[in-house]
């Protein structure tokens, strides 16, 4: 491997910090696209709870999330 | 009707919107329009967010003629595992690449275009005459709300000193690169009249790739973005160099994460 300084190890961290903001941002905009979605095509009952935070809405977040990861 | 589970939906709810998300993915596959002058790096792009095996040409241009290329991403939910999940690409000759072509690629996007979900808009780093690319903007007007643009190959700005220990560009790259992103923009603001999302990342080296997707996800119809996550096959941590990962995890706060199913 290659010499790294500390300035560039920083640097790194920094960017995946970043990297990981943005991929927090995908997941939410991901997430409410499929809760859209669902009201589309006529499930919406299931993402009545979002504006709650009942568990209907954990529900919806776990499918989201043993189905896309 | 089975018993709602602990999570608040029953199973036969679950079933019924599985076969929902089949029936969507199969009916209508998540589209990408690829455009960008020839040798930008459009299929390596592609290739990179979605390992879907576009084919590569480093010497001549690759795609020969225009494409509607479906291309089999299979689902990470299990569920969907038997179905011919699809990514299709909206694929092209690099414009610019023989003038005589142009005007019948141009009229084939525009026919084309509009079932794209979401268009990713390809430069490179290097070139800084971007005449042709503001040239074929001005055509396909009717598409600029979906754009997203990418300048790929930062790895090779001066003075072409990446960090390959870090897989990261160095301090004066960075500094190019900020200025490449901003000229760029300005460039493309003065045709589609609004502040394009510009975003610079290497293909090779994975690097920015993130963002770049997000920013495809983001620019996605809202009923539509979710199937670009839900096919998408990178995950952030994958620029950090192998034997960096868990030092830098460590330092991010990141060791207890899940790392996506597909994820090396």
């Amino acid at each position: 491997m290659s010499y790294m300084s500390e300035e560039e190890y920083r640097y790194l961290v920094a960017r995946l910090r970043r990297d990981l903001e943005y991929y927090r941002r995908e997941d939410i905009r991901a997430f409410d696209a499929f809760c859209e979605w669902l009201n589309y095509i006529g499930f919406g009952w299931l993402t009545v709870g979002l504006r709650i935070g009942n568990s209907v809405w954990r529900g919806v977040r776990g499918l989201w999330r043993r189905m896309f990861g | 009707m089975d018993e709602p589970r602990d999570v608040g939906i029953d199973a036969e709810t679950e079933r019924q919107i599985a076969a929902k998300i089949a029936e969507e993915v199969v009916g209508r596959p998540p589209t990408v329009g690829v455009i960008g002058v020839s040798g930008t790096g459009k299929s390596s792009t592609i290739n990179a967010m979605f390992k879907v095996g576009l084919e590569v040409s480093h010497v001549v241009a690759c795609t020969k003629e225009f494409l509607n290329v479906d291309l089999a991403a299979p689902s990470s939910d299990p569920r969907l595992a038997g179905q011919q999940t699809v990514l299709r690409i909206v694929d092209a000759p690099g414009l610019g690449e023989d003038v005589r072509r142009d005007p019948e690629y141009l009229s084939m996007y525009e026919e084309a275009l509009p079932a794209a979900d979401v268009i990713l808009w390809t430069m490179t780093a290097r070139n800084r005459a971007v005449a042709l690319d503001q040239q074929y903007l001005r055509h396909l007007a009717p598409f600029h709300d979906r754009m997203v643009f990418g300048i790929n190959q930062i790895d090779l700005v001066e003075p072409r000193d990446w960090s390959e220990a870090a897989n990261c560009p160095s301090r004066t790259q960075r500094q190019n690169i900020d200025i490449i992103v901003q000229d760029r923009a300005e460039r493309i603001e003065s045709i589609i009249g609004r502040k394009p999302v510009v975003v610079p990342y290497s293909a090779t080296h994975l690097y920015g790739l993130q963002e770049l997707f997000t920013a495809m996800v983001e620019a996605a119809p809202p009923r539509r973005s979710w199937i670009f996550s839900a096919i998408k096959k990178f995950d952030p941590f994958d620029f950090i160099p192998a034997q960096l990962r868990d030092r830098v995890a460590q330092d991010v706060g990141e060791t207890g994460r899940r790392r996506m199913r597909w994820s090396r």
